[in-house]
């Protein structure tokens, strides 16, 4: 059971932290079910396009929903833990009462369900690995049947084992990073036409479903986060088993040598070919990991207090860096970068009759979430005057509206097609798949959903911790 | 890669993973990825599962600690006169008590004693106990444990007998040696290394109310009366010794 840690803070900076700590996630949580939705609406009417670009877009619907879904469940947590911890020291203090409620079932049941969907997106696109002519429904029996076992039992072992249930993305890193090789080389060595589109849609893949934990890259590659481990080992109120931590460790690696790879194949093709907007995010994230790693070995103290002596609460300007980094590239660069990834490769077809008015709405919702979202995040860190605030969006939702019209004209002529592409570089099995098949892969996902969300009731209604 | 294959209806998983590892110069650097990978994830794992997790296991787990309390007693005496139905409030300045380095203030304790000659002299054989009633003011100036249940904040007597009251100013503390259970032996002390309490002034509040036989009363007119006030205020320090 969880006992009490004694935190060497006040009241009201522990609270005035955890009041920051989540301020994306209502946010998020809507422009990531929003979003969905309406991919799902822009995929279902791209007919015309290859197999798996079909597919990935519908899948990446799907996780924009899913993981809506699991934020709204967050967001609900992260309420009742600024309801309960008022009067409290620490947050900890307070989570063992809606630790086994439907709240925290949720949310880890549609995390399940996450997990099992991102699993098979290395899997179709944009290399296909499986070409099959059922592919569509090998992908759905496997997505099915994990979640049908994870998340009952991820309930059951009270979420001790995420280390384990986190190798399902794994296959990301296995598949994706050998493809971004293959046609970086092929682009740079061997002047193969449209291989960029491969690599480039490769890396925003591996951005947008790692992007969070590449931000941590030099200091998992280097085995300093594990200082992070330790501490949750003492902090959490069940603490993850020693076969999921030692999981972990191994992704780490994984994390931070997949990014490596990104970041000097970037590099390098920056050098031969010029500066990219692609190369500019991974740069970016490049130094916002050496930062991280150096601001670790600046907390070092407090995040091993836990172990050595009583946990320190973090320092204030550190929980802002990690809002901002963290929280930004999790609750805002993931929509960001897939939608991006559905608009600019040519997975959804933005000029079927309606979808252009979808389209303008996504890259607006989008646009204007990300603005007023990071302005948010700014006046955590600067106490800036909320007119001003308001007066800066204002100007941001005039720029692009201004804007639009150039932005959506970018995105769908300057569209390149990933599966095109690999088609015509490597060749792929020319497979047909009915319509009727997407929509029974919809119909799964819907039951997952329904299915995920049942189990956190049930569970919850018949007490199965109590 | 011509079109032979892009008429294939399907294809096999050797022949799709031949193409991804198709180019020797990305599969050296993937190569180069992998030993990366391994090195770190090796070094991370290897840290870990022999030191890292059984340090952080062995904090997350409780032992069984004994807390025993070193206590130093500071007294502070006042005595003044009342005069009938008079009421006054004496203070006590808590920082003129005087503890060892280290020491936290536990309790307070205040007797308020009569005067020993008001129940019959031989100048006044029939004098009578005069009613006395004392209080701890609890106006916001002393960090104290003001709803401890134990606490006596008020009492009084007609019987020439002292009157003891008592505050709890450090949260739990009674003077016994209390079992506590923690991680380790500095957050077992921790709840008893929280300065600021027993800080301030200490406010006590004293009523007179003489009882005297007018009748008879020969010689002495007894209207006032000699109030002593003795605050005892106790002070610890904790030490942790590990029973289990």
């Amino acid at each position: 059971m969880k006992k009490e840690y004694y935190y060497n803070n006040s009241d009201n900076v522990a609270d005035e932290l955890y009041e920051s700590l989540n301020e994306l996630l209502p946010v998020a949580s809507v422009v990531h079910i929003a979003l969905g939705v309406m991919a799902l609406v822009l995929v279902h009417r791209s007919s015309e396009r290859e197999w798996n670009e079909r597919f990935a877009g519908l899948l990446i619907s799907w996780m924009m929903v899913i993981l809506g879904v699991q934020y709204v469940f967050s967001t609900l947590i992260d309420y009742r833990i600024e309801q309960l911890g008022t009067d409290t020291v620490s947050v900890f203090f307070t989570y063992e009462s809606i630790f086994y409620s439907w709240m925290t079932y949720g949310q880890s049941a549609l995390e399940s369900a996450f997990y099992a969907s991102i699993a098979i997106l290395p899997l179709i696109y944009p290399y296909p690995l499986i070409q099959k002519k059922n592919v569509v429904k090998i992908c759905t029996i496997f997505v099915l049947s994990v979640a049908l076992i994870l998340v009952p039992i991820d309930i059951f072992t009270e979420f001790s084992f995420r280390g384990v249930k986190y190798m399902l993305i794994w296959s990301g890193y296995i598949v994706w990073t050998p493809v971004y090789l293959r046609f970086l080389f092929g682009e740079l060595l061997y002047e193969e036409e449209g291989a960029r589109a491969v690599s480039s849609v490769t890396a925003l893949l591996m951005l947008g479903a790692y992007g969070q934990s590449y931000i941590f890259w030099l200091q998992n590659l280097t085995g300093v986060s594990t200082v992070y481990f330790g501490r949750w080992v003492v902090e959490d109120f069940v603490a993850q088993s020693f076969l999921s931590s030692s999981v972990s460790m191994v992704q780490l690696a994984l994390t931070g040598g997949t990014f490596l790879v990104l970041f000097l194949g970037e590099s390098w093709r920056a050098m031969s070919r010029g500066f990219s907007t692609l190369n500019a995010v991974v740069s970016l994230v490049f130094v916002i990991g050496v930062l991280w790693y150096l601001l670790t070995l600046v907390n070092y103290g407090d995040a091993e207090s836990c172990v050595l002596t009583a946990c320190q609460a973090w320092d204030e300007n550190f929980v802002d860096w990690y809002v901002f980094t963290f929280q930004v590239a999790r609750f805002l660069g993931v929509p960001l970068i897939f939608m991006f990834i559905l608009l600019n490769y040519n997975m959804v077809d933005t000029a079927a009759e309606g979808s252009k008015m979808i389209t303008r709405i996504m890259v607006l919702l989008l646009l204007l979430v990300a603005t007023s979202s990071l302005i948010e995040m700014i006046q955590i860190i600067l106490p800036i005057p909320e007119m001003i605030t308001s007066a800066l969006f204002a100007a941001g939702v005039v720029v692009f509206i201004g804007w639009e019209e150039r932005i959506m004209d970018q995105i769908i002529t300057e569209t390149s097609s990933a599966a095109e592409s690999v088609k015509d570089l490597v060749g792929v099995a020319d497979i047909r798949i009915q319509d009727g098949e997407y929509r029974f892969f919809s119909m799964a996902m819907v039951a997952m959903v329904c299915y995920a969300l049942l189990i956190a009731v049930l569970f919850h209604s018949m007490g199965i911790h109590s | 890669m011509g079109s032979e294959e892009e008429e294939k209806m399907e294809w096999g998983l050797a022949d799709i993973v031949g193409e991804i590892f198709s180019i020797r110069e990305s599969n050296i650097a993937a190569s180069i990825a992998v030993a990366v990978i391994l090195i770190s994830g090796g070094s991370n794992l290897y840290g870990w599962t022999q030191t890292e997790y059984a340090q952080a296991k062995e904090a997350a787990t409780d032992d069984q600690w004994l807390i025993e309390f070193n206590i130093s007693v500071s007294t502070m005496v006042k005595e003044e006169t009342w005069q009938d139905e008079e009421k006054k409030v004496i203070e006590f300045y808590m920082d003129e008590f005087v503890f060892p380095d280290g020491y936290y203030i536990g309790a307070v304790k205040v007797i308020v004693k009569p005067d020993a000659d008001s129940n019959g002299t031989t100048l006044d054989p029939i004098a009578q106990c005069d009613s006395i009633g004392a209080n701890i003011r609890n106006d916001g100036e002393l960090a104290a444990q003001w709803d401890f249940e134990d606490n006596v904040l008020s009492g009084q007597d007609s019987s020439c007998e002292w009157i003891i009251l008592s505050l709890q100013t450090y949260p739990g503390y009674e003077g016994d040696d209390v079992n506590s259970s923690a991680a380790n032996e500095f957050q077992a002390l921790l709840p008893w290394s929280e300065s600021g309490w027993g800080e301030g002034v200490l406010a006590v509040e004293v009523e007179l109310d003489v009882n005297t036989v007018e009748e008879l009363g020969p010689v002495t007119q007894d209207d006032d009366e000699d109030i002593t006030i003795e605050v005892e205020v106790s002070g610890f320090i904790a030490s942790a010794m590990l029973i289990n």
